[in-house]
């Protein structure tokens, strides 16, 4: 369910006061109850899925340290986990139940579809079962704390992947203190005015760039991929904002999943910054493990694990060759960056040291917008189509207003750049101002007036029709 | 903590609600949004044009009274249902004569429910009509939930007021009581080939069955019986479509039969302009439905002299029918 | 700065090209610059074969600093 539905924020005031009215030790029974009466209310499937994924993943753990053959009952975990989330890739649902389709899936527009929450949680299931292994965590005892360490209301649909080490002490003794409303508060508010003012806004400019099958001027595919990489990190951020806001309202600490990346001077420092907990599972168990097998064949090995990461996270995103192009693309983004680690080192020093750090933020950014057009993109033809425009003349058939902004603004007259207009000044001034906000919030006071005047912006300028679901909760 | 949300709320709620008596006058006296113009001057003019896009796009009133000498006024708005027109024509009736005719534009989409819409927003400033309340009601339950907060009945649907609020602090402060487009007609010059059969061809490519909504022949009927209770003469019509989109209109034959037939029973014509030779080239459409600057001419020449003809022919409006 | 520390500086210095860097005990990534997770495993690599040792994958995903590093080499030497 989406995270700022309003049955969902009218449920949480109530949900919240039954939390503070129970003794501490059961808070958790009244956090698992809302997040299985959430997850039954929205996706009934849903509900059936979590609980017998939770189910088999408890009981193997608890099986790995007793039984006979550890590492076959982790094997035979893994890969039938990984099979079921390799089918998910074809499975869709719906109001009306589930669909099956065997076909090639690239990004969705539509919000009718989700996909469970499964992608994430089995991710985490796979780490949990691991890490078990390993002996790096012990195997939890109580099921049912299990269970919610799986379908948590506030970060099932779409992460943050958190460790089980680091949440499941949390919902022992939860706690909420004052500074934990006002933290969690201000996240919140932060969290709707970015989905609602700046990535609801953005959703239909970057649609009328990559749903547009006609011709379209090399200046507005630009400007419609950097767009859509600025859709997405609201989005998605706002996303993790509500997620982490409403967990902190109950006490529970999750992870932070963004930390400034659109300012990365590099792609692997874009890749520490973005996403950071579903990168930091691919880094723990496909990255580390692939190249600590192979570490002795030098780089070689360094680039094989670049590699298998990226195109395992291009199949977890979908099973299109969109996701497949973004994948390899930072793969080689990635690889020559580490090929390269001294060479431009060497050139850091030969330049004024802001000149070369903005100039490499502006090519971070157009590298990740590039591989971003194949990940938009639905499908190959869009992609290829969207390619060619990039490779037209800029203002060959039209000026600037129709042969840039109209397209973007859905018109040249003067309603809708006056809106467009609006939409460029909102979103520089947050980025402008976006650390500073944050690190207000992160010092443990509440800022009255920012939290109000964000209030304010998403009351008169938010959108509330149907874009009320958010990007990631597809994958 | 709690003193300054508690605070803060009363201000945020104080502020929305002066915000909103802002915008319910500028919005109100911005001469550019037909509601507007219309409850604020006497236009009482002999004929309307109503309806959504096409009519907005096509019907010249100054073209129509040129040939008919009849004042004419475009009250089309873009994208509008039959509901919207239904309203737009209620208020225009609140403040102005009534007219002897209304043209009303009539085709195979009208019905179906799916193409045109009650844009919501551009009743708000007046919301504490009953009956425009009601109608709101009616067509836009999720928006009535809401409208009743402070700011929500123009925060909901933000994207399509902010522009004419600021545009209405500009006419107020240069005192502007005309708008841009007088007659309330708007020339398609600018507009260029948008695409749209392309898309709909995309979209169903072995044809679209079209509906007949009850709904919007309700709202319909209710323009008739509006007409007819001010003594207005109600005239639908089609005015030409692309020849090239009607394989993929599956049941425009039975959709205009159906028409036909309505507005029999309703005793009021309806003028059918699909064959005429413009339908036959782009050159004269910038869309399946909308004819360019080119083709509206040639059009609205066309239209006023058939009224002639046909008004030529009758003594009294019970004869008035095609 | 004892042998062990002086020696792992050297493979160091040598995996990040940078003869001139001194470590401390407390030297993370944070504070070298060149330390990554693309760096990584070659540096550990590197160690492994100064060192004549060999790490577990856990040992070496729990590295944070050139003194767990150390404390490892002491402890698979044992």
């Amino acid at each position: 369910m989406p995270l700022n539905s309003l049955p969902f924020l009218c449920f949480l005031p109530l949900l919240w006061i039954i939390f503070r009215f129970t003794p501490p030790l059961w808070r958790w029974v009244v956090l698992l109850l809302f997040s299985l009466l959430m997850i039954g209310y929205f996706r009934p499937w849903a509900l059936a899925v979590v609980v017998c994924s939770s189910c088999f993943t408890y009981t193997a753990a608890r099986a790995i340290p007793r039984k006979q053959y550890p590492k076959l009952i982790l094997c035979v975990s893994l890969v039938l986990q990984g099979i079921a989330l390799l089918l998910l890739r074809y499975v869709e649902s719906d109001n009306s139940g589930l669909r099956f389709q065997l076909q090639e899936s690239g990004f969705r527009t539509d919000t009718i579809f989700y996909t469970l929450g499964f992608s994430f949680y089995t991710l985490q299931h796979i780490g949990y079962l691991i890490d078990v292994y390993y002996g790096r965590i012990q195997a939890e005892t109580n099921p049912f704390r299990f269970l919610l360490f799986s379908s948590f209301f506030a970060k099932f649909n779409a992460g943050p992947l958190e460790q089980p080490s680091k949440l499941l002490p949390q919902f022992l003794n939860p706690n909420p203190v004052q500074e934990d409303l006002s933290y969690g508060l201000q996240r919140i508010v932060l969290g709707l005015f970015k989905k609602m003012v700046l990535a609801n806004h953005l959703a239909p400019v970057v649609e009328r760039v990559f749903g547009n099958s006609g011709t379209l001027g090399s200046l507005t595919v630009m400007a419609g991929v950097m767009l859509f990489t600025l859709q997405l990190y609201f989005d998605f951020s706002a996303y993790c904002d509500l997620a982490i806001g409403i967990a902190r309202l109950f006490g529970i600490q999750l992870s932070e999943n963004f930390l400034f990346p659109l300012f990365s001077d590099s792609v692997s420092v874009f890749w520490r910054r973005w996403h950071i907990t579903l990168i930091t599972w691919f880094t723990t168990y496909i990255y580390y493990p692939v190249v600590y097998r192979l570490r002795t064949y030098g780089q070689a090995a360094v680039i094989a694990g670049i590699t298998l990461t990226f195109l395992i996270s291009g199949i977890w995103h979908g099973m299109g060759q969109t996701f497949l192009i973004w994948s390899l693309l930072h793969a080689l983004y990635l690889t020559y960056e580490s090929l390269s680690k001294h060479t431009r080192l060497g050139w850091a020093a030969r330049f004024p040291s802001t000149v070369y750090r903005l100039f490499s933020m502006g090519l971070t950014f157009v590298l990740v917008c590039f591989s971003n057009l194949f990940f938009r993109a639905g499908n190959m033809t869009q992609a290829q189509h969207l390619l060619e425009a990039l490779t037209q003349v800029p203002f060959a058939h039209q000026g600037l207003v129709n042969g840039f902004l109209a397209p973007l603004a859905g018109g040249g007259y003067q309603e809708a750049l006056f809106n467009l207009g609006m939409l460029f000044v909102f979103m520089l001034v947050y980025l402008g101002a976006e650390k500073k906000v944050y690190a207000r919030i992160n010092t443990g006071g509440f800022y009255a007036l920012q939290l109000f005047i964000l209030l304010f912006l998403i009351l008169v300028t938010g959108v509330f029709q149907k874009l009320d679901s958010f990007i990631y909760l597809q994958f | 903590m709690y003193r300054k949300i508690g605070i803060g709320l009363v201000v945020l709620f104080t502020s929305l609600w002066g915000l909103e008596k802002t915008y319910d006058y500028f919005l109100s006296r911005n001469m550019n949004l037909k509601p507007a113009y219309i409850t604020r001057h006497r236009i009482d003019a002999d004929v309307i044009f109503l309806g959504p896009c096409e009519p907005l796009w096509m019907m010249d009133p100054d073209a129509f009274t040129k040939v008919t000498g009849l004042t004419a006024y475009n009250l089309a708005t873009v994208h509008a249902s039959f509901a919207e027109n239904e309203s737009m024509l209620h208020l225009y009736l609140d403040h102005n004569k009534a007219p002897k005719y209304i043209f009303l534009y009539v085709t195979t989409e009208s019905l179906d429910g799916a193409f045109n819409v009650f844009n919501t927003y551009a009743f708000a400033p007046y919301l504490n009509q009953e009956w425009i309340a009601g109608r709101v009601a009616e067509e836009d339950s999720v928006y009535n939930r809401y409208r009743k907060l402070p700011f929500m009945k123009y925060g909901f649907y933000s994207d399509y007021v902010h522009f004419g609020f600021v545009q209405g602090v500009r006419h107020v402060w240069n005192k502007r009581e005309e708008p841009y487009f007088k007659n309330g007609y708007v020339p398609p010059h600018d507009m260029v080939w948008d695409g749209r059969l392309e898309r709909f061809i995309a979209q169903y490519p072995k044809g679209r069955h079209f509906n007949w909504n009850a709904r919007d022949v309700k709202h319909l009927k209710a323009i008739l019986e509006q007409a007819r209770i001010s003594n207005i003469q109600v005239i639908l019509y089609e005015s030409p479509m692309l020849n090239e989109v009607k394989p993929y209109i599956l049941n425009r034959e039975e959709i205009k039969q159906k028409i036909t037939t309505f507005a029999r029973e309703n005793q009021v014509p309806y003028w059918v302009f699909d064959t005429m030779q413009i339908s036959r080239s782009r050159d004269y459409f910038f869309s399946i439905l909308n004819t360019n600057k080119l083709g509206s001419d040639i059009f609205n020449r066309t239209f006023a002299a058939y009224f002639e003809e046909k008004k030529m022919n009758m003594r009294d409006k019970t004869r008035f029918n095609q | 700065m004892d042998d062990a520390l002086k020696e792992l500086n050297t493979v160091f210095a040598r995996v990040f090209r940078k003869p001139e860097l001194v470590i401390t005990y407390n030297s993370d990534a944070a504070s070298v610059e060149g330390w990554d997770s693309l760096t990584h495993m070659m540096l550990i690599a590197a160690i492994e074969k100064q060192f004549n040792v060999l790490f577990t994958l856990g040992q070496v995903m729990h590295f944070r600093n050139a003194g767990d590093i150390l404390a490892a080499i002491e402890t698979n030497r044992t």
